[in-house]
């Protein structure tokens, strides 16, 4: 007995001898928030993170989704029937059910919101210096802003939260609308003043340029229209942008062609290019990592040219044989490998340019392109010009398969050397569809139009056709008067200037003119109603806040 | 003691001295004049001695013996004279008291003389006949209660504890069946007035009795737990590429899912789900090491025993990974003697038990002619065809000729993407040893190949067991395999085959894919099937032990063992069409490693009646996992394949590792008292590098007892040949995952500034820490009994349990406000309740035919009692998480959606958001509107029960096995879903279907599934019942045993067939009510098989 006793108590000690560093944890392919915010560089991580979920939830979040800026506005109408494009806009908007894309958005939005606030809370106890402290969270603050603003013309009033969570939270209450709007704008003052200057910026990065823009646009929101022709002026008075009014760029000598055009072409959107109108331009590099854009597939990239260009794989004219008279797809300016989804409606591509149709070169059939060449040599019409505006006998117009469309959504002849599956003749494979360009956030052309919209809240519409016609003036397009200055108008002339370069929706309902534009406009929405001026807080997220109530918009 | 032994010595003296004079002749004649009994009448008158025997032993016998010797001679010796010539002896019972018997009776057993007070009676007299002997087992010590039964008759006594018994016989030659726990059933025919002795032998197949509970093995009567022997042997024909197939159905409580492509590995879950989100996998223990790699690296072959550990008192030894139960898996070990050849091999059929198929061209075209209703059909009825309506131009233009024309193709993309599948299975094993040294070597290589053309199978595995006894105290040994896996080739995309229309040819002109059949970016299933690739995964596993008896010190035994698992997979692919056609190759390698050191010390004893086993365990183990990955797109040249990434343009790296760590202790204390009052109890404590900061330990208690009532001596009813209760209490827990309880920060490439810029990495908080994250703890309740019955005719298992799983791992939801969209944490309660049966018989019991079934049944209902504990909306009861589809009082499969009322109709009045064709779904709170606010509780996806059944017939050398398994959903119960709907949009006209869907259109008013033009608001999600009853494996083998096997020298030699998967009878649609595919392009259907085989060992 007195053995066992022995060897049991040996076989104790053995458990105990036991190394208490064995059971540690410590993660080997990824870090811990913990050893995650400390350097510089770990920060300037987080905020390249947030570049990248802007970039996601505008541009490159998938082939739909960022679309949503777009669909089921004035602009454009449905190609192909669907919830994804916005019709059945019952199922589209409601609060649950559908794709649910009033949650995907709220979701992507509040996580920009979490990565900014994690940023900011985790600043004191970093090792940065005092400078870097201060731009670290002048940025994490710009990009909270963005959110927030998005949130809050989508949704009206929204919960605020400003802080690093660190367990999880389910009471969260709606703030007001202009509570919101008032953070976005202490947010942006923040990052206006200490934002680097845009000489002192990489390209695509933000600047004070970039805030003072985002910032004047959000007070046309809270209808302080006096701060925001301010903001707009520090814009558009700083010497080192302007708009740019002549050719440029790569294709600068090409024909035809345009400053305009120019304006969209590859490579031309940095200052590096020479471009001094860019204020904020969201990056694409091809088959570079974090660039974002494949040249073996449309995955990742912004794909503006799938959505907005026509197929014209499946057009057909009547009596004109059973095979497309354009070639397709083809890198030219039948618009890549469109499918059609987003048909230009009438008022954009017909209505806004009745009175400077001929002179307005964003009119100019580069720009917005109406007359295709029939490129197919087994059509009969082979060589001939099949024009949206006087359509061969038996096709009607605008249809998916025809119809006129901005030629910024496509680079023509500049599609990736291995998207093409026959390069002499510009065809290319089914994998194309993406937009090899960067593109606009800002352009200091759109800062003119919100100055015009302030003065315009100021009444003093004079100011705002001066606004205007610099605008115009560019495009070659006859000035306006003030007398003709009013939303409407500066909602038509975004249309001429930006188009779908715009997030549309979000200057509707930053107006609440959504319903009464897409019913004066886009007669293809028959079911568009009032209450979708605003979107409806996710039914889901109301059931996970499940102590407190978040209340619905009213309608839904 | 002494006594008896001394007793027993002169018994047999006596018999000896008997048999001794048997070889005497007995010259003297008989003088036939006068009967036997006679004789001894004057005998006891002469001598003064009794007798007793059965008057009709001596009827007609007859003695020439002179009566007036009687004086002059030995009483012996006259007996000798008179009884032995008429074939009869006489025993000694004391003194001047003996019996007589026939000879022939006691030929057959010992004879002895009675030292009872057997009084001589007269037959007359008697109502009927007592036999009475003693019962001893293999080492003459006397075996308490016994079950001694008549045969033929119910009447049966139990031995007492000296091993005596005596029985009443209603005739005077009876046969006695002796049955008892663990020993092999015995009849003898006996005589009235004999006493006799029964030795008892063990039973051979002793595996069977033992069972491996952890830790140690127990024989199983010893066990106080649920604990159950798979049945293997039934099964070994059945055309089955992993062992755990060959489990589906046949334990209770094991529930074993349907695999639908080559060797994987089917789903698992012990006494339903004790957990929600947390890892639901079965423990497995391999040889007694933990095992994490893929159960299709064990050859099936290679299996011994299969024992299932389910009730929190048996696996708690197990403690923290231990609450979904353990299934403790133990490889076949060599025999010592000459050497044992085995061979088996077989072939299998593999085709698919449903018929689904796509639709043929002309189901395709009618299906776009539907979703065109409002065109193809007039208004308003749309049932009478509108003979303007244009086909064509409502087609693809792929599918169309140059004119316009629909192309006349019918193509069969399915018959092209699919051949029958085979499995072909081929086993070599050498076994035996010497008394030192035994041995097991083994061979096998499985072939399978499934019914879509490269799902294909292949593994050979090799395995060395050897038991090594060093020292009269020391023994060693190692049980290692190696198990390598091909699973070369890549599938095309089943859902995508079913998609391709049969009015395009996949193949252009000269003979290659097209690689957009629609020419849309909707690439061709075929491209991923005609590539380069390259699957291996390689298994290596070997448990060195050492098992030393303590010298010195009897019962104490030191074990180690130190178990070593190390697998690499590699999966290699290049394709020409990767990367939008410019090509793609990579190369993944993932490796993993973990060793188990455990130091086992036990400790057993018998002092009298009480009998002690102790266990202490002391343990540590550590995994690793690396994986790195290279792949290149875009080259010029795809001639080397992924051998030469560095001729794609572009070329990314990858890789991720983790580690993790446990160490744990245990102890536990078997106590039997007269083998009928047992005891175990265990307390194991865990640590594991996963769980949170601040619960780094875990300790996990049970106890257990049983009860042998059989061998207790007021245990009367003697039809019982074994009963014991047992019932135990333990709680055993479920771990959380590494890293789960940190905020986790994800990095990655994240943008570029400026044109030809670099790359900028960026990170991303994925979740939020809590450091408060517990595992589960599962606190169950069992009680069961066991029983043997009427001479194991019938024998069978009960049990009954309730676990209570507390801290439940759950994401719960959360709002998206805070960045996440939920959060590891630990909630409520969770109950399982269940009734386990499982019960064998033997129906017929000929010499030449044998007749025994097996059938199990099992249920467990599912509830959970609490959640988050909150009241927030101040109802007064705890509220559900509806967003996570939580539901306090049901099963956590509960299914929460909207109802449906049929589909709308033409001409019904149809509210917005929905159209004609759409489902009409339940405004079920009446306030005119479809809200959240309409979803009900529908019903669950857990079973009701599930129950199987095993019928086995022996006829000579037939075995016959059919094995029928069921599962039944009962009332709202076993729900899958199963809702195909269809849209007019692009794909969905461009697209092919499953045929034969009923889809509702105009003039099909009563289909059952959606078709609309345009989707309606919501469409929900309707479930059916998924009931099915399975006939899942049979088989017919026939063994050879003529004179030539003996001369071969083959210890077996036996053929079979077999069939898997027959027959189905379900009202489920779709592929398998199993796996729960419906109607739905994504299932894959589930195999039968025919298989024959040879298995030969000599």
């Amino acid at each position: 007995m007195k053995k066992i006793i022995f060897i049991s108590v040996i076989f104790v000690i053995s458990i105990a001898s036991c190394k208490k560093s064995f059971l540690d944890e410590k993660p080997i392919d990824f870090l811990s928030a913990d050893n995650a915010f400390v350097t510089y560089n770990d920060f300037n991580a987080s905020i390249y993170n947030l570049y990248d979920l802007v970039r996601k939830e505008f541009y490159n979040g998938g082939e739909r989704r960022p679309f949503d800026y777009i669909y089921g506005t004035d602009l454009v109408y449905d190609g192909q029937p669907s919830v994804d494009r916005h019709t059945n806009m019952a199922a589209t908007y409601a609060p649950t059910g559908g794709l649910d894309i009033p949650l995907y958005h709220w979701k992507a939005l509040y996580k920009i919101v979490s990565e900014a606030n994690t940023v900011i809370s985790r600043i004191g106890a970093s090792q940065m210096n005092e400078d870097q402290k201060v731009l670290t969270e002048a940025r994490a603050r710009f990009f909270r802003a963005i959110a927030y603003r998005t949130l809050v013309y989508l949704y009206g009033g929204v919960p605020i939260t400003l802080e690093e969570l660190k367990k999880p939270k389910t009471d969260y209450t709606r703030a007001t609308k202009q509570q919101v709007l008032n953070q976005v704008i202490e947010d942006l003052s923040y990052a206006t003043q200490h934002l680097p200057k845009i000489t002192d910026v990489q390209d695509g990065e933000i600047s004070d340029l970039v805030a003072w823009h985002l910032l004047s646009e959000v007070y046309l929101a809270a209808k302080e229209f006096r701060k925001a022709v301010d903001a707009a002026s520090i814009v558009i008075n700083n010497p080192n942008v302007h708009l740019m009014q002549n050719r440029f760029g790569s294709k600068a000598n090409s024909t035809p062609g345009d400053v305009y055009f120019d304006l969209f072409q590859q490579g031309n959107q940095n200052r590096k290019s020479g471009n001094m109108e860019g204020l904020w331009v969201i990056q694409f590099e091809t088959d570079v990592l974090g660039g974002a854009m494949l040249s073996s597939s449309t995955s990742g990239s912004y794909m503006e040219e799938r959505n907005f260009a026509p197929q014209f794989l499946n057009l057909r004219i009547p009596g004109q044989g059973a095979v497309s008279p354009i070639l397709y797809p083809r890198s030219d300016l039948s618009g890549g490998r469109g499918i059609g989804w987003a048909i230009t409606d009438t008022y954009f591509s017909d209505t806004i340019w009745q009175s400077d149709f001929n002179n307005d070169i964003r009119n100019a059939n580069h720009n917005f392109v109406r007359d295709f060449v029939a490129t197919n040599p087994a059509s009969p019409l082979f060589g001939q010009t099949i024009s949206t505006r006087n359509p061969p006998p038996g096709v009607k117009v605008p249809n998916r398969y025809l119809y006129a469309f901005q030629s910024k959504v496509t680079t023509p002849g500049d599609h990736p050397s291995n998207l093409f599956a026959d390069q002499s003749n510009l065809l290319l494979k089914a994998s194309a569809g993406a937009t090899y360009a960067d593109q606009y956030m800002f352009r200091l052309a759109e800062t003119y139009l919100l100055r015009a919209e302030g003065y315009l809240g100021l009444d003093n519409r004079d100011s705002a056709a001066i606004d205007i016609n610099v605008v115009r003036s560019r495009a070659h397009a006859s000035p306006v008067t003030g007398a003709k200055v009013d939303i409407d108008y500066i909602l038509d002339e975004r249309m001429r200037e930006l188009g779908v370069e715009e997030k549309r929706r979000l200057t509707l309902m930053r107006l609440g003119k959504w319903y009464e534009r897409v019913k004066k406009c886009n007669p293809y929405y028959s079911d568009a109603l009032p209450l979708y001026n605003l979107w409806p807080i996710p039914a889901a997220e109301i059931e996970r806040n499940k102590d407190a109530k978040l209340e619905q918009n009213p309608g839904y | 003691m002494k006594q008896r032994f001394s007793k027993a010595l002169l018994v047999s003296i006596l018999i000896s001295s008997l048999w001794s004079l048997q070889g005497r002749s007995f010259a003297q004649a008989p003088d036939k004049n006068q009967p036997v009994s006679e004789a001894l009448k004057q005998i006891t008158k002469a001598f003064g001695t009794q007798f007793v025997y059965d008057p009709v032993l001596l009827k007609s016998k007859t003695t020439g013996y002179n009566m007036n010797k009687l004086k002059n001679e030995k009483l012996e010796d006259v007996l000798k004279s008179v009884l032995y010539p008429n074939g009869l002896v006489f025993l000694y019972v004391k003194s001047n008291y003996y019996t007589i018997v026939s000879r022939q009776q006691v030929s057959g057993v010992a004879a002895q003389k009675l030292s009872g007070s057997l009084q001589p009676v007269q037959a007359s007299e008697r109502q009927g006949y007592s036999l009475s002997g003693k019962v001893v087992n293999e080492n003459g010590v006397a075996l308490g209660q016994v079950s001694v039964r008549i045969q033929g008759t119910s009447a049966g006594v139990r031995t007492k504890e000296d091993g005596r018994f005596s029985i009443e016989s209603p005739t005077k030659q009876a046969a006695l069946l002796f049955t008892y726990i663990g020993y092999e059933t015995q009849t003898v025919n006996v005589k009235d007035e004999v006493f006799i002795t029964i030795k008892m032998t063990p039973r051979a197949d002793s595996m069977e009795d033992v069972v491996v509970v952890g830790y140690g093995t127990q024989r199983k009567s010893d066990v106080t737990g649920s604990v159950a022997s798979a049945n293997l042997k039934d099964f070994e024909n059945a055309p089955n590429t992993n062992v755990i197939q060959m489990l589906q159905g046949t334990v209770p409580g094991l529930n074993i899912g349907q695999v639908t492509s080559a060797g994987s590995t089917p789903s698992m879950n012990i006494r339903g789900a004790n957990t929600i989100s947390g890892n639901s996998n079965v423990l497995i223990i391999l040889d007694g090491i933990q095992f994490n790699g893929s159960l299709e690296s064990i050859n099936p072959d290679d299996i011994a025993s299969i024992d299932v550990l389910k009730d929190a008192s048996a696996t708690a030894v197990y403690g923290a990974q231990a609450a979904n139960g353990v299934l403790l898996v133990t490889t076949r070990k060599g025999k010592s003697g000459q050497p044992r050849f085995s061979l088996s091999s077989s072939y299998s059929t593999q085709t698919p038990t449903v018929s689904l198929r796509p639709m043929r061209r002309e189901a395709y075209l009618d299906h776009v002619r539907q979703l065109y209703y409002d065109q193809a059909y007039l208004a308003p009825d749309y049932t009478k065809p509108n003979p303007d309506f244009d086909l064509a131009s409502k087609l693809d233009a792929t599918m169309k000729d140059a004119d316009g024309n629909i192309v006349p193709l019918d193509f069969d993309w399915w018959g092209e993407a699919t051949n029958p599948g085979y499995i072909n299975d081929n086993q070599l094993s050498v076994s035996g040893g010497s008394q030192k040294v035994s041995y097991l070597f083994s061979g096998g290589y499985t072939n399978q190949s499934g019914f879509i053309i490269n799902d294909k199978f292949k593994r050979k595995s090799l395995r060395i067991n050897l038991d090594m006894q060093a020292t009269d105290w020391w023994k060693i040994g190692v049980q290692a395999f190696g198990s390598f896996v091909d699973k070369d080739g890549a599938e095309p995309k089943l859902s995508s085959i079913i998609e391709q229309s049969p009015l395009i040819n996949p193949y252009d002109d000269e003979g290659n894919v097209k690689p957009y059949p629609f020419n849309t970016n909707y690439s061709s299933p075929f491209l991923t099937y005609d590539v380069d690739d390259y699957e291996r995964h390689n298994y290596y596993f070997a448990n060195l032990y050492s098992d030393l008896n303590v010298p010195f010190i009897k019962g104490l035994n030191y074990r180690i063992n130190y178990g070593n698992n190390y697998r690499i997979n590699q999966h290699y692919a290049a394709s020409i069409y990767g990367a939008g056609l410019s090509g793609s190759a990579s190369k993944t390698h993932e490796s993993y490693y973990d060793y188990t050191f455990d130091n086992i010390l036990t400790y057993t004893r018998t002092f009298g009646r009480h009998s002690l086993n102790t266990t202490l365990l002391y343990g540590a183990s550590e995994r690793k996992y690396d994986q790195t990955e290279a792949e290149a797109t875009g080259f010029s040249r795809l001639t080397l394949g992924y051998n030469s990434l560095e001729q794609g343009i572009n070329q990314y790296t990858s890789s991720d590792a983790w580690r993790e760590a446990l160490s744990y202790q245990m102890a536990r204390v078997n106590y039997k008292y007269a083998d009928r009052y047992l005891l175990t109890a265990t307390l194991r404590r865990d640590g594991f590098s996963g769980f949170a900061a601040n619960h780094k330990y875990g300790t996990f208690p049970s106890v257990a007892l049983a009860w042998v009532l059989t061998k207790e001596s007021f245990f009367k009813a003697d039809w019982v040949d074994f009963l014991k209760l047992r019932t135990g209490y333990g709680v055993s827990g479920n771990q959380t995952s590494r890293y789960s309880s940190l905020s986790r920060i994800s990095s990655g490439a994240s943008y570029i500034f400026g044109d030809g810029g670099s790359t900028l990495f960026g990170q991303q908080v994925e979740s939020l820490p809590n450091p408060d994250l517990n595992w589960e703890k599962t606190e169950g309740l069992s009680v069961g009994v066991d029983f043997r019955l009427l001479g194991d005719r019938l024998s069978g298992t009960v049990d009954y349990y309730n676990n209570n799983t507390k801290n439940l791992l759950f994401s719960v939801q959360i709002p998206n406000i805070t960045g996440f969209s939920e959060i590891n944490s630990n909630v409520g309660e969770l109950q399982n309740r269940g009734i386990e049966i499982s019960l064998s018989s033997v129906n017929v019991n000929h010499k030449d035919f044998r007749w025994t079934s097996s059938a199990s049944f099992s249920q467990n209902s599912n509830k959970i009692l609490r959640l988050t504990g909150a009241d927030s909306d101040g109802d007064g009861r705890e509220d559900d998480l509806v967003s996570s589809g939580l539901f306090i009082g049901h099963p956590i499969s509960t299914k929460f959606d909207y109802l449906t009322d049929g589909i709308y109709q033409v001409g019904e009045k149809i509210p917005s958001g929905y159209y004609l064709g759409t489902y009409r779904v339940v405004d079920a709170n009446n306030d005119g509107a479809i809200t959240l606010d309409d979803r009900r509780i529908i019903g669950s996806q857990d079973p009701a029960y599930r129950v199987s059944l095993l019928n086995k017939f022996e006829y000579k050398g037939f075995t016959l096995t059919i094995f029928l398994n069921s599962i039944q959903g009962g009332k709202n119960g076993y729900l899958g879903a199963n809702s195909p709907s269809i849209i007019r949009d692009d794909n969905h006209i461009r697209y092919n279907y499953l045929d034969g869907i009923d889809y509702w259109t105009p003039s099909n008013p009563d289909g059952k599934y959606p078709q609309s033009i345009v989707a309606p608001t919501i469409s929900p999600t309707v479930y059916y019942d998924r009931s099915f009853i399975r006939l899942q494996d049979v088989s017919l083998s026939y063994r050879f045993t003529g004179g030539w096997v003996k001369r071969l020298n083959l210890q077996n030699f036996n053929v079979y067939v077999s069939g898997k998967n027959l027959a189905t009878w379900t009202k489920w649609e779709g592929w398998d009510p199993e796996t729960n595919q419906g109607l739905t392009i994504n299932g894959r259907p589930v195999m039968k098989g025919v298989a024959a085989g040879i298995n030969l060992t000599f």
